[in-house]
């Protein structure tokens, strides 16, 4: 069994709209990949369907999660597997405070901490590893958040579930260079073997201080490159435009070793 | 928007309210009916009528079940206060012309020079697809473009209807609006007379507007018009309705019902600026069946009448009907305006949106009456209530009664409201640019009622912004 | 704890029991802790009537009454917590009691079918505030479905009086709850906040009324509901603005969760706005859990039931989270079990 997140073949979308195209992925285990693309080609989209969102339908494929196909199962499932998606739009959930909905998650996780006193003790750890006021524990779960603070929320929940992989969607966007280096920093905190992400991503910033194992470029709903990081380079010198022409003569000796057609 | 401006200039000379209702809209004629049936409501006064109109056996029966109905019907016992409505001393049927005409040159001089001085024949010229023209209990003027008239689409009084379209008459009359749903469905469905009948055959849209005007001449006169819209599937067709009468020291009272049909995929809207004069009753009950994926829009604005009662209602019968109701109501001296809308879902996957404004001033009560309805067992509901009022000075009132009655885990229902004055800020805002306090508070309550006003055709929203204007003068400061 | 509890009444059957307590709280008297009231309703179902005749059931026979009043001087402060009791379980140990009390109340449903509604109590609680006095109240009650109920309420407010008011109710048996408040004085406020729970085919009706008499009265209030199987609520609620009461800023919110098909929620929602220096408003909505939100829950691996119960109690938690903490946690386990959320309990 390969260890890791395999899609192979996926096409789903809306009831009439397919927005991903028989699309091939692989994350295997303790790697960090970025997934970038324009908007609008399916990389939120593409979330939403690895956990399970039920405004999604999949046409055919499947998505292979430590060996076993996650489209089979629910939600929740999916998440107590080990899967986990910091939204780029969490819900808001009015008169639920964050402090017992972090109890509740991480008794739900695979290794619960053991008592109370544990859960505390991590939960002390994380809001200083995140920068994060005690008494934002006492808030209603993303109620009334700022921006920047629905996304520290996300990574704390991330540290809280420890979860065996992660969906970064858009997590950097909005956020100031504080904030961005807090989550940078909570995403290398979970790195190393046992954990591997997907970062979706717009921009190089958060890229520069979580270094991806890969770079995959999603267009019109499949992977058209995949490589390094100097495909981020490339990308922002040259745009979308740059990886076309690239990916349109795969010869040129500049990129070639960096840069294939999926 | 010009109309503002318009409304803002320091030289328009504002008259006051009952002045310039008068010379604009409260004028008479003398009395020129050829039949007319004596006061009081009895069975004699319904096979008269029928007989007037030469109608069919079918509809003469309808009408006496209905009187029988309205003999029966208790009052309302909520709403505006109808205690002074006397059915006994009332005329309910008066016939001005022989027949409905479709040249207004070809009307008595009188009515003709009544319809000029209102603006109707000009409006037709310049905005409108058709016209449609009742004076008391007769619609006198009918007149549609040629060109619509080969695309099949039918607009004509409903007698007509009656006897042309029998089949399509029977089948869609009275399933609407029933004659026992109120004691004033009852009493038109008895008594009615004049009105429209629109039929939009599948897939016609008719861009502009056809218009309805309702006048009424008499003094303590009941008028009873009935008006029936048929769109077939995916037509489209904006109908538009216009009321005045004369100033007069006795009540009338105008009972309408009003029936639409919209079948599959087809919109209608129906807009309304009735302005009635100050001693009318104004009893209306308007329903509309919209079908899947139908669109139904009312926009109904209240200006005049002594009391108006009227709830527009739209029943959501098949998935994808959408269903909008837009109301503005301003209630002056004397005035009750107890105005709103209802809707009922009846199938998955419709919405709906009632948004109300309404204005109450010199001792006037506007009240919002209104109901959602989602049955069990449906799924994807939504539907938005927005209720705004003004209350101008310390001696008006504004009520708001709204109804919600959900059965469905997977329906949306919002409902917001809000009662307050002009905004001392936004005055003053106003008048540190130079504006009077007047001039301030007018552009104010244009700005209030401007989300619906510009719902309205053109012509139609510079009259209402003019009748507003007219209505704030000297009621600040 | 300091305070007044009363004991349990001795009540027979066809004897309508009348009885009143009262708190009553000097001028100026600053009251430090919370003050208990709790309320004991004899329930004859459960046999804990203390020195009832043990005759034959005669359900349908049994009233009761009871009346209790809180009254504040000019410029008093307290905290006040009322509780309605059943069969002489004391407040303290009803969390630890919960189970078998809820079985005891389903049983008493089971044995007499005829029961709900036959049970009649009414209760009645008046409230009057001084100037300047200040009170925060809290009022809970969860009587077991044999209890039909008709709950009336006043306050009345003077000048410059603050009156916080936290009111839950997940009785189980049918209720009509009317509750009236007026501010009578000038400046003075009212912030009541009431939280309502029902399940299986139990009907509640909350008839709300703010009556604001004096000119700078300032009102907030609001109702959350959440309704299972086919529980009915009709929420009537009314701001009522006098010709004498300029200046009046009030908003009165109804919020209603109903999570299943066949649960119905009716809401009437009203203003009655007779001057024009106000500001009042109103807010109703009505609605299942959002999809949206139980997605995300369910992706932090709550099934989604329990997903759905996490927003019920969210959707209550804004107004059981104004009581002391102790009590909050207490009342959110009564919530959860009054609506049947841990074990899917099955309706009678």
């Amino acid at each position: 069994m390969q260890e890791g997140l395999i899609i192979r073949g996926l096409s789903a979308g809306l009831e009439n709209k397919r927005i991903i195209d028989a699309l091939h992925l692989e994350v295997p285990d303790g790697e960090v990949h970025a997934l970038m693309g324009p908007n609008g080609h399916g990389k939120s989209t593409l979330a939403n369907i690895l956990m399970g969102h039920p405004g999604y339908a999949v046409e055919e494929g499947e998505v292979l999660f430590d060996g076993e196909n996650l489209l089979d199962l629910e939600v929740w499932e999916r998440a107590r597997k080990g899967l986990f998606l910091a939204f780029q739009y969490p819900a808001e959930i009015p008169g639920v405070t964050v402090s017992k909905f972090l109890k509740r998650i991480a008794d739900l996780r695979r290794n619960p901490p053991r008592n109370t006193s544990v859960f505390l003790s991590e939960l002390k750890e994380n809001l200083r590893m995140l920068d994060i006021e005690p008494a934002f524990v006492n808030r209603y779960l993303n109620d009334g958040f700022s921006g920047g603070e629905k996304k520290r929320m996300e990574i704390l929940q991330l540290l809280t579930i420890q979860p065996r992989f992660a969906i970064f969607d858009e997590t950097d966007s909005g956020l100031d260079i504080d904030a961005l280096k807090v989550v940078a920093a909570g995403i290398n905190h979970m790195r190393g073997p046992g954990f591997s992400a997907l970062v979706i991503t717009h921009y190089r910033r958060l890229l520069d201080l979580v270094k991806p194992d890969k770079v995959h470029i999603l267009e019109k709903g499949h992977i058209v490159a995949c490589g390094g990081f100097e495909l981020v380079e490339l990308l922002e010198r040259d745009g979308y435009d740059g990886i076309r022409r690239i990916v349109a003569n795969p010869a040129n000796p500049e990129v070639r070793e960096a840069v294939y057609e999926h | 928007m010009s109309t503002e401006s318009a409304a803002l200039q320091p030289d328009t000379s504002i008259r006051a309210i009952g002045e310039g209702y008068a010379e604009r809209f409260g004028f008479s004629m003398p009395n020129r009916s050829i039949v007319k049936t004596s006061q009081g409501l009895t069975e004699e006064t319904v096979r008269a009528i029928s007989k007037t109109k030469d109608e069919p056996e079918w509809m003469l029966r309808f009408r006496l079940r209905a009187l029988h109905l309205f003999q029966t019907l208790p009052m309302p016992t909520w709403g505006a206060n109808l205690s002074q409505l006397e059915f006994g001393s009332m005329t309910y049927y008066s016939k001005p012309t022989e027949s409905a005409k479709d040249s207004w040159d070809a009307l008595p001089a009188d009515i003709k020079s009544t319809y000029e001085r209102l603006g109707v024949p000009e409006a037709e010229r310049k905005f409108l697809a058709g016209v449609g023209a009742q004076y008391d209990s007769e619609m006198v003027y009918h007149n549609i473009r040629e060109d619509l008239k080969k695309k099949g689409i039918l607009f004509s009084d409903v007698e007509t209807a009656v006897r042309e379209h029998p089949g399509l008459v029977k089948r869609f009359f009275g399933t609407v609006v029933p004659p026992d749903d109120n004691k004033f469905a009852a009493l038109n469905s008895a008594v009615w007379s004049g009105g429209s009948f629109v039929y939009v055959p599948p897939g016609v849209h008719v861009d502009i507007p056809l218009q309805a005007y309702f006048r009424v001449n008499s003094q303590a006169f009941g008028q009873f018009e009935r008006t029936l819209i048929i769109a077939d599937e995916g037509s489209f067709v904006h109908y538009i309705e216009g009321c005045t009468a004369p100033v007069f020291s006795k009540d009338s009272l105008h009972s309408a019902v009003v029936e639409i049909i919209a079948l599959p995929n087809s919109r209608i809207r129906y807009s309304t600026v009735q302005n009635w004069s100050s001693n009318m009753y104004n009893l209306v009950t308007k329903r509309a069946f919209a079908y899947d994926n139908a669109i139904m829009e009312w926009v109904d604005g209240n200006i005049g009448s002594k009391v108006t009662m009227k709830y527009p209602a739209i029943f959501l019968m098949g998935p994808g009907a959408r269903g909008e109701v837009l109301s503005i109501a301003f209630a002056g001296k004397g005035q009750e305006q107890d105005t709103g809308a209802k809707i009922f879902h009846f199938a998955s996957n419709t919405s709906s949106v009632i948004t109300s404004k309404s204005i109450s001033k010199d001792g006037g009560t506007a009240s919002y009456r209104g109901l959602v309805k989602v049955e069990a067992g449906l799924t994807n509901i939504k539907s938005k209530v927005e209720c705004d009022a003004l209350i101008l000075d310390p001696h008006s009132r504004s009520n708001t009664y709204p109804t919600m009655d959900i059965r469905s885990e997977q329906a949306t229902m919002e409902h917001e409201a809000k009662v307050s004055k002009i905004s001392e800020e936004q005055l003053f805002y106003l008048m540190s640019r130079g504006l009077s306090e007047e001039e301030a508070a007018i552009m104010i309550v244009n700005g209030f009622i401007d989300p619906l006003v510009k719902e309205l055709p053109m012509e139609y929203a510079v009259e209402l912004n003019r009748l507003i204007e007219l209505e704030m003068e000297g009621s600040v400061g | 704890m300091s305070g007044t509890i009363l004991d349990t009444l001795k009540v027979s059957r066809r004897e309508k029991a009348n009885d009143a307590a009262a708190l009553l709280f000097p001028a100026d008297s600053k009251s430090s802790g919370l003050k208990r009231l709790d309320i004991a309703i004899s329930s004859p179902a459960s046999g804990a009537l203390s020195g009832a005749p043990q005759e034959p059931k005669e359900p349908a026979e049994y009233e009761q009454y009871r009346e209790a009043s809180i009254a504040l001087g000019a410029g008093a402060e307290a905290a006040v917590l009322v509780r309605f009791v059943a069969a002489g379980a004391a407040s303290q140990d009803r969390a630890a009691d919960e189970p078998a009390r809820m079985q005891d109340a389903r049983l008493a449903r089971a044995e007499n079918p005829e029961t709900p509604g036959s049970l009649r109590l009414t209760t009645s609680l008046h409230i009057r505030l001084a100037a300047h006095a200040r009170l925060n109240l809290y009022v809970l009650s969860n009587l077991p479905a044999s209890f039909s109920r008709e709950a009336l309420s006043h306050a009345a407010l003077s000048e410059g009086a603050v009156l916080t008011w936290t009111n839950v109710v997940f009785d189980e048996g049918n209720g009509l709850y009317t509750t009236r408040i007026e501010l009578e004085g000038e400046g003075s406020e009212l912030d009541f906040a009431g939280a309502y729970g029902a399940r299986c085919t139990t009907e509640g009706e909350h008839a709300l009324s703010i009556h604001h008499t004096a000119p700078h009265s300032k009102s907030r209030t609001i109702l959350k509901s959440a309704l299972k199987d086919s529980a009915h609520l009709a929420f009537r609620g009314l701001i009522h603005v006098e010709n004498t009461a300029r200046g009046t800023d009030a908003y009165l919110a109804n919020r209603n969760l109903v999570l299943e098909d066949g649960a119905r929620a009716e809401s009437f929602p009203q203003l009655k706005i007779e001057t024009d220096e106000v500001a009042c408003s109103h807010g109703a909505t009505t609605g299942g859990p959002r999809q949206e939100e139980l997605f995300y829950l369910m992706s932090r691996g709550l099934d989604r039931a329990a997903a759905k119960n996490m927003l019920v109690l969210g959707h209550l938690g804004s107004v059981l989270n104004r009581l002391p903490p102790d009590l909050a946690e207490e009342m959110e386990d009564i919530a959860a079990s009054a609506l049947g959320l841990n074990a899917q309990g099955s309706c009678i």
